[in-house]
């Protein structure tokens, strides 16, 4: 190596050593000042972005440095013609350097943040399937979000209570197109597709309000139409007592409604009683295969799109499509697993209840009534 | 082919009208096939006129009747019927208002068109961020037209701006020169791809007449079986614009194989031959399966088939589409990295380095890049595609490396003109870098589950496709100017709007990466109030954008009309291209070249190509 080059390194080595620790300090202000993480998965996906921003500046600096180092150190008037003196077409030492850098980049990457990530997600979410999650049955339409609460009484419209540091499984469906279940301080979200029952663990470990702080939030982050931008619900982690408080003002509010639809049992207080009127026992619900199983409940789908397929669906009518058009919907595919037609029958409020055999969730049944989306669930 | 001799001479030609004629007869065939059939099957179904059928039935006609009425009836159908194929290739500026069949000709249609479709989505751009200023809803009347806007701009920049500026344009206009042919293969398939590309913009731009579509440039089902007619024009201007790229990768490739001059190896190959190459590989294998999707889609609506609803699979749309959507990222950023490697040698005044590795990661890009395409859907599909498409994904970052390989080792002590167009290339060389590192993240799925569909994505795709692709045609704009025009371009001008289109673009779409991480999500017309004040910022600065980009093009046009004359090589450039005249006449060389040394030697050896 020349003296000249060795000079051009010696350069680039102290500049990048500077302007890579500017970097770092630059990220870690970045992070410093970073919008709330209010969940265990927040953590998570908060750290991948945090590993990523560190690692990749120096590297990011160093690209840079050689392309501004070049432009600059090397730059001639911009009509001298001749050619530069050094002409090689190669470099050993560069290219090795180079390919094995991002090699060894890559499958660090892939570990970790990537699957050592998605390990923890997937092993939180089985250590809360085992320790009593709290099931919020989710369901997305154009343009609201319907909370069910255990025990069938409690439904709310774009409002969701929760109690911070339990696990909340969240069992989410929707009613006409797709949507995507997002509350940015909790730092995850997961599409909602219709045919189909995704789940997503969330335990949320800080107590906020989407007052307090607007990144608190559930937002739907997949186009969904017109209503897509403000299809949003406001979110209060509380503490276990005062959510409990909550939920018991909650079903008082709601008894009187509830009429003769007491057998009605919209999501199984506990995991056992739950099994029953779910396609996926709850050890199954948090497998990483779990999304597969949204074959099974591809009745639901089947009950509420009809009106889709014959272009006929307008916002909104989703809903009461799920119920008026039950009869013929026996043709479809979807509808020829036993249990349907309890749903459907549900859904006209005459029997209920989590009686074997159902394919989907009771739930279900209830959410296309009209009035079910007045904050209760009564008629 | 005699019909060309006409060409030549620019002398005492037709009046303004004479010219226009072809393309005036073209908008005329097009306009009666359109509402002939539009009436036609409104009245026999007793539908409106902008009814689902009668608009599609409309969109086939019309698009038949341009066709063959810029003449496409004398090309190419009128020998099914015996007579030989004639057609008037008209003198002057008539020659780019006809169907044609001279590559350069249809490359500067390409040039043109893309032009025009870029400032008309921009402006639909300009109209969002202008929305966008304040949190609630001011400058459109809803949100629906807000959603019919980001379609509209999204899909056309895509499909009819970046997949076709460098490919249909540069591609058209100078591979056949650069490989030393006289035209493409197939120069009559050539001449009607460009008019097909015109039907697809117009379906897109003129959707909103009819309800456009709300579903953006991606079309996801459900939501689009909801859609008004529009949706069946997004259908099918993007069916009619994959044609036209269909018929462009077909040239592109029987060109390159099989047309090149004596003594021009695969080895020896230009960067920009080799991108132009690749990316119509891409093309060929995926643009038919986007079509597929397409016309499933349309079945779904107007034929009542169940591919994409609940009873299908909606999620088979998404992996259809983005088995084309992926490598169409890459269909665009493929032929930005060929111009950058053939730029940066000739204003280093330096060798290219690492010519085999360059090559190399364009094959390797272009082979992982159908890979990927899961990575669109991570929130979407099941867990186990998840590490697969993640590992792929992460991997494509190797052979992307190459590029930088090559533009960096060949920057490295040469002799570097900071010209305008080298100006362009390195600043494309720093954007990509930025969406290329932003899409590690995204390629992560952790942070994928936080950062997808957010204004994190949208800066990182604007930084890929702006950043990299734009600047890199920009650069190439700049770069071939004297040979396209026969004139220089104003440097000052051109340096100033360099540096406006950089500072502008950078300032505002580095704040969208702010606003994603702020718990921002994207095509929303509408935002909370805690969002304003880094949207007002990313809004005035995308106005400077805006106006940069029509400083940029208007230089152009103004030296189009002024500039000095360029000469024939007035980079001293070594590709075969500079060889001949600017512009190169018909059949591009006097003699046929005949190539003996490799393009990119600048040392004592150099002038070793002698056409
Ligand atoms: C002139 C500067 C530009 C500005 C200010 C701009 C701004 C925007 C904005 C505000 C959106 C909506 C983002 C969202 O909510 O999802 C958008 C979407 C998009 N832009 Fe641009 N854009 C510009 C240029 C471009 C260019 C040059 C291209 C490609 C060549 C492009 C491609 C796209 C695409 C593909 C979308 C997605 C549309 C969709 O969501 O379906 N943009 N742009
Ligand atoms: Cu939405
Ligand atoms: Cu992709």
């Amino acid at each position: 190596m020349d003296r000249e080059t060795r000079n051009h390194l010696i350069w680039l080595c102290l500049l990048w050593v500077v302007f890579s620790a500017i970097g770092e300090w630059l990220v870690q202000m970045a992070i410093d000042h970073w919008p709330l993480i209010a969940s265990k998965e927040g953590a998570v996906t908060g750290e991948a972005i945090f590993f990523l921003l560190r690692a990749t500046a120096p590297i990011f600096t160093l690209v840079v440095l050689i392309l501004l180092y070049s432009a600059i150190r090397f730059r001639v008037p911009q009509d001298d013609e001749r050619p530069a003196e050094a002409q090689f077409a190669t470099g050993h030492l560069f290219i090795a350097g180079w390919v094995g850098l991002s090699v060894v980049l890559n499958v660090l990457f892939i570990i970790y943040p990537g699957i050592y990530g998605l390990e923890a997600l997937w092993g939180g979410a089985q250590a809360a399937a085992a320790a009593d999650p709290l099931d919020i049955m989710v369901t997305a339409k154009q343009w609201e979000w319907d909370f069910a609460y255990p025990g069938g009484k409690v439904t709310t419209v774009n409002e969701l209570v929760v109690p911070v540091g339990r696990p909340i499984r969240f069992m989410l469906k929707t009613e006409d197109v797709m949507h995507s279940f997002w509350v940015p301080a909790w730092g995850i979200k997961k599409a909602v597709i219709p045919g189909e029952t995704r789940v997503l663990v969330v335990t949320p470990t800080k107590v906020v309000s989407t007052s307090a702080d607007p990144t608190v939030r559930v937002q739907c982050a997949q186009i969904c139409g017109v209503g897509h931008a403000l299809m949003r619900g406001d979110l209060r982690v509380v503490s276990a007592a005062d959510y409990q408080s909550w939920l018991d003002g909650k079903t008082k509010a709601a008894a009187p409604a509830m009429g003769g639809m007491k057998g009605m049992n919209m999501g199984g207080g506990s995991s056992g009683s739950m099994s029953n009127g779910m396609t996926m026992p709850s050890g199954a619900a948090t497998m990483p295969g779990v999304d597969k199983s949204g074959g099974g409940t591809n009745g639901m789908g089947g009950m509420t799109m009809p009106g889709a397929s014959d272009g006929a669906m307008k916002p909104g009518a989703g809903m009461q499509n799920g119920t008026t058009t039950q009869p013929g919907a026996g043709a479809m595919p979807g509808m020829d697993m036993p249990g349907s037609g309890m749903g459907g029958a549900g859904g006209q409020g005459t029997t209920g209840g989590t009686s074997g055999g159902m394919t989907m969730q009771p739930g279900t049944g209830t959410m296309p009534m009209p009035g079910a989306s007045d904050g209760t669930s009564g008629n | 082919m005699s019909e060309h001799s006409g060409m030549i001479g620019e002398a005492a030609g037709p009046g303004w009208l004479g010219h226009a004629a072809p393309m005036l007869r073209a908008a005329l065939w097009g306009a009666i096939g359109f509402l002939a059939a539009d009436w036609a099957v409104a009245a026999a179904l007793g539908s409106r006129l902008g009814a689902e059928w009668p608009v599609v039935t409309g969109f086939f006609a019309g698009s038949t009747g341009w066709v063959l009425g810029g003449g496409a009836l004398e090309a190419c159908v009128r020998p099914w019927f015996g007579p030989a194929p004639a057609w008037d290739e008209g003198i002057g500026a008539g020659r780019f208002l006809r169907f044609h069949s001279d590559h350069k000709i249809i490359g500067i249609q390409y040039l043109v068109s893309a032009t025009v479709t870029f400032l008309l989505a921009g402006l639909a751009a300009m109209l969002m961020r202008l929305e966008l200023m304040t949190p609630k809803l001011d400058v459109f009347a809803d949100a629906q037209q807000y959603n019919e806007a980001f379609g509209v701009h999204g899909s056309l920049m895509l499909f009819a701006v970046s997949v076709v500026a460098i490919v249909g344009g540069f591609g058209n206009y100078f591979v056949p020169v650069m490989v030393g042919a006289d035209d493409m293969t197939y120069p009559r398939l050539n001449g009607l791809s460009w008019w097909f590309l015109v039907p697809g913009v117009l379906a897109i731009l003129l959707s909103p007449l009819v309800g456009g579509f709300q579903t953006g440039w991606t079309g996801y089902a459900p939501l689009a079986a909801q859609d008004a007619v529009g949706q069946d024009l997004y259908y099918l201007g993007i069916f009619a614009l994959g044609l036209s790229s269909l018929f462009t990768a077909i040239n592109v490739i029987a060109t390159t194989l099989y047309m090149r001059a004596p003594g021009l190896s695969m080895g020896r190959l230009p960067m920009f031959v080799w991108a132009m190459l690749v990316t119509s590989v891409l093309n060929l294998i995926w643009v038919p399966v986007i079509g597929t999707g397409m016309i499933f889609a349309l079945a779904d609506r107007i034929l009542g088939t169940h591919f994409f609803d609940a009873q299908g699979l909606p999620l088979l749309w998404q992996d259809l589409f983005w088995l084309f959507g992926h490598p169409e990222v890459y269909i665009i950023m493929l032929p930005a990295w060929g111009l950058w490697l053939e730029i940066i040698p000739v204003f280093s005044r330096k060798r290219l380095f690492g010519y085999g590795w360059a090559v190399a990661g364009m094959l390797g890009v272009m082979f992982l890049s159908s890979y990927v395409w899961t990575h669109h859907m991570f929130t979407t599909v099941a867990d186990s595609r998840l590490v697969p498409f993640m590992t792929t994904t992460e991997l494509i970052s190797i052979p992307t490396g190459f590029m930088y390989i090559a533009a960096l080792g060949t920057l490295w002590k040469g002799r570097i003109r900071l010209r305008t167009p080298m100006l362009y290339v390195l600043m494309s060389v720093f954007n990509f870098l930025i969406g290329g590192f932003t899409g590690v993240f995204l390629s992560d799925v952790p942070a994928d589950f936080q950062l997808h569909n957010t204004y994190f994505v949208v800066a990182h795709f604007h930084y890929t496709i702006i950043g990299g692709m734009v600047f890199a045609w920009l650069a190439g704009l700049y770069y071939w100017f004297p040979k396209y025009t026969g004139r220089l371009y104003s440097e000052g001008w051109g340096k100033l709007a360099a540096w406006l289109v950089f500072l502008g673009f950078n300032c505002s779409f580095l704040g969208m990466f702010v606003a994603g991480f702020d718990g921002m999500n994207r095509r929303v017309a509408e935002y909370m109030p805690y969002l304003g004040g880094i949207n007002a910022w990313i809004s005035v600065w995308s106005f400077v954008l805006g106006l940069a980009f029509g400083i940029a093009i208007l230089n152009l046009l103004i030296s189009a009309a002024t500039g000095k004359r360029a000469g024939d090589n007035p980079w001293g450039g070594k590709t075969l291209e500079w060889q001949t005249s600017s512009p190169p006449p018909h059949g591009n060389f006097a003699r046929p070249p005949v190539v003996t040394g490799d393009f990119y030697s600048y040392g004592p050896e150099r002038g070793v190509t002698t056409p």
